[in-house]
């Protein structure tokens, strides 16, 4: 049988990222990739939509921007297109106007957030980061749906365009279920649904267009065991075809990814180095700013310049 | 819709799909095009290009004179095809069915409205609005699918995690079809359509159906199936050889894991006891109103064959003939295909100036 077309990002593409040549910086570019595809995640679940879909819309996203820049196409705007686009691919259909809903929330609450937290210290900690904070939906004639809906029309040609049609996205979630089989792994606690969280953490990351599914799943696996300490066969990789530099390189971008924006590993077992705090806050305050529009973006690049 | 290139004065069909201003791209056409790009197979209805305007969305096509319902109704007697046609015909439509399936491409909508016939007498799959790809995971897929009168049973079921078995049914269906002339199972509804096809195959044993449902949990029966006893399909299909009926049979069965795949069918007696002999073209379409919309080149090749048919009386010349027609075919051919390379880079060029603003290395 002959592989599935699951496009990756070619060398080139990688090196010449289309946000960076537009003097967008590496990091922000992959903060900025992380928390569309944060809002992709919460936005489908808010909507109730299976995994697979909320996943593919990920892997739309992350290819376009190695087609497109992120100072020409708006990095909200696309991910919800991604969003309504894979809910058509997955045939699982969502009604646009339920979709630019959850998206108004979404943003709202951004909003709110980034608008500063009164108080200090002790009172932070205690969660009062939602006083103030409401969320009207929007009326049934309510003009912001029209512009939306003009937005997404259009973004979503762009991303068919600009993608040539290749809507086909492999998922590594069954690959998996089949590999912990193999491994006699299914019975061992936490494992599967230790996996699982991983390629959805993997997800806000480009790591899918980097790694066909079923090394993705292998990464999966092995760093899962490593935070369960399982022990495993030496070289079991060997069995599905995968090689441990690049699943190696996997779990690194994947615990880096935990590490930059203070998440939680899900097993509870990565200690390492007590997280600064203040920074990651800047991080998401910055990353939301940037979130709005492209216009943002470019202000951005220019002060950035003008800085330097 | 027509059209002719103006590279390759090839005839094309054009396929024109407006944009929704409330729904965007339709997921049909987001389907057809992403599947259909990838696909390439003679029995497989090849898209050249798509071209991308303000509101619209126009699929290029390899163009056919009709559907095999239409050359069923205008070719068969009463729509029954002589054997011989229904064999070539059926042959082509496995080798589509079964390259779409290499190709993890489940078309589930193959009807005799689908498949298309062009003047050499190939068969072509098309429309694949309702096709999707599938891969290693056990899908939820939609069981809204396939035209009532070629749906398996499993579908009718309620089935979600069918596969490629699917398409199977919907063969062994137009197969029959093919040879009666009419429908083989014409249901008003979906039960009605259950009803149908159990009054022909006879219902499925409780142990078929315990396995069904182990297969696919989330088909529920509500009611508990009518009994039927089966009926000898050779009855229902007086003038079949007695090796198509076999054929039938194994593509008609009730539980989706017991029948034939498409290369297992084609490796059938059926076909490989005897060579598939293409039945002569029809002399109809080789007359003065079709030539008339014919390109000069395709005409000029009409006039060509024609003038090698009273050849054939002296054999001496028409050996010549032959000959010559056939490096004139070849000189031809490279012809084309130099000129359909030339057609794609152009357009290629174009619509990178409409919307790809000279990025040249998408490659996804």
């Amino acid at each position: 049988m002959p592989p599935t077309p699951h496009p990756l990002a070619t060398l080139s593409q990688i090196l010449h990222n289309p946000s960076c040549s537009d003097g967008l910086p590496k990091e922000i570019e992959s903060d900025l990739r992380t928390a569309a595809c944060m809002l992709i995640q919460e936005a489908g679940i808010m909507l109730d939509l299976p995994q697979s879909t909320i996943a593919t819309a990920q892997v739309l996203l992350h290819r376009f921007y190695y087609v497109s820049s992120m100072l020409s196409f708006g990095i909200t705007d696309i991910s919800i297109t991604s969003l309504y686009l894979s809910s058509k691919l997955c045939e699982t259909p969502i009604r646009l106007r339920d979709l630019i809903n959850a998206y108004m929330f979404l943003l709202a609450r951004i909003k709110h957030l980034s608008g500063g937290v009164s108080g200090k210290g002790k009172e932070k900690e205690n969660m009062k980061i939602w006083e103030g904070f409401s969320f009207e939906p929007p009326g049934f004639h309510d003009e912001v749906f029209w512009d939306w809906k003009d937005i997404i029309v259009s973004s979503e040609m762009q991303i068919l365009k600009r993608l040539g049609f290749n809507m086909q996205v492999d998922l590594p979630y069954s690959h998996v279920i089949n590999y912990c089989r193999i491994l006699d792994l299914v019975f061992e606690k936490d494992v599967a649904q230790s996996c699982w969280s991983i390629l959805n953490d993997a997800l806000l990351t480009p790591l899918y267009v980097y790694h066909p599914p079923h090394i993705l799943a292998c990464a999966s696996i092995l760093l899962t065991t490593r935070l369960l300490r399982i022990p495993l066969p030496d070289n079991w990789w060997v069995l599905f075809d995968a090689n441990h530099e690049d699943i190696w390189q996997c779990c690194g971008t994947i615990a880096n990814l935990w590490r930059e924006w203070g998440m939680e590993p899900h097993t509870g077992l990565i200690h390492g180095e007590r997280r600064d705090r203040r920074k990651v806050e800047d991080k998401w305050r910055r990353t939301w700013v940037l979130l709005e529009s492209k216009k943002a973006v470019r202000r951005w690049v220019e002060e950035n310049d003008q800085k330097a | 819709m027509q059209g002719r290139s103006r590279t390759t004065s090839e005839i094309v069909a054009l396929k024109e799909i407006h944009l929704d201003a409330e729904e965007g791209t339709p997921s049909t056409a987001i389907r057809e095009i992403s599947l259909m790009k990838e696909l390439r197979h003679v029995n497989i209805v090849r898209l050249h290009d798509v071209i991308h305007t303000e509101s619209k969305l126009v699929l290029i096509f390899e163009y056919c004179e009709q559907d095999l319902k239409k050359y069923m109704d205008t070719h068969g007697d009463r729509g029954a095809l002589d054997l011989a046609t229904v064999k070539h015909f059926t042959h082509q439509l496995l080798n589509g069915i079964q390259y779409c399936h290499d190709n993890r491409v489940l078309h589930r909508d193959l009807k005799p409205q689908n498949l298309l016939i062009n003047r050499r007498m190939e068969l072509k799959i098309g429309d694949f609005g309702l096709a999707r790809a599938f891969g290693v995971p056990v899908n939820t897929f939609s069981n809204e699918v396939v035209t009532l009168w070629y749906r398996a049973p499993d579908v009718l079921l309620g089935s979600r995690t069918y596969n490629t078995s699917i398409d199977i049914w919907s063969v062994g269906c137009i197969f029959a079809e093919m040879i009666t002339g009419y429908p083989l199972f014409r249901g008003r509804d979906n039960p009605d359509q259950l009803n149908c096809i159990m009054k022909v195959i006879g219902t499925p044993s409780e142990a078929t159906i315990a396995q069904i449902k182990l297969d696919s949990p989330e088909i529920q029966l509500k009611t508990p199936l009518t009994k039927y006893s089966k009926q000898p399909m050779h009855l229902l299909l007086p003038k079949a050889p007695h090796d198509a009926v076999n054929l039938i049979e194994h593509l008609l069965q009730f539980e989706p894991s017991r029948r034939y795949d498409a290369a297992k069918a084609l490796l059938h007696p059926y076909f490989t006891a005897a060579p598939i002999a293409p039945p002569p073209l029809p002399s109809a379409v080789s007359s003065s109103t079709a030539s008339l919309a014919l390109p000069p080149r395709v005409a000029a090749r009409a006039s060509q064959a024609s003038a090698a048919v009273q050849a054939q009386q002296q054999a001496l010349q028409a050996q010549q003939a032959a000959q010559q027609a056939q490096q004139q075919a070849q000189a031809q051919a490279q012809a084309r295909a130099l000129a359909q390379q030339q057609q794609q880079q152009q357009q290629q060029y174009m619509m990178q100036q409409q919307g790809y603003y000279g990025e040249s290395s998408i490659r996804f």
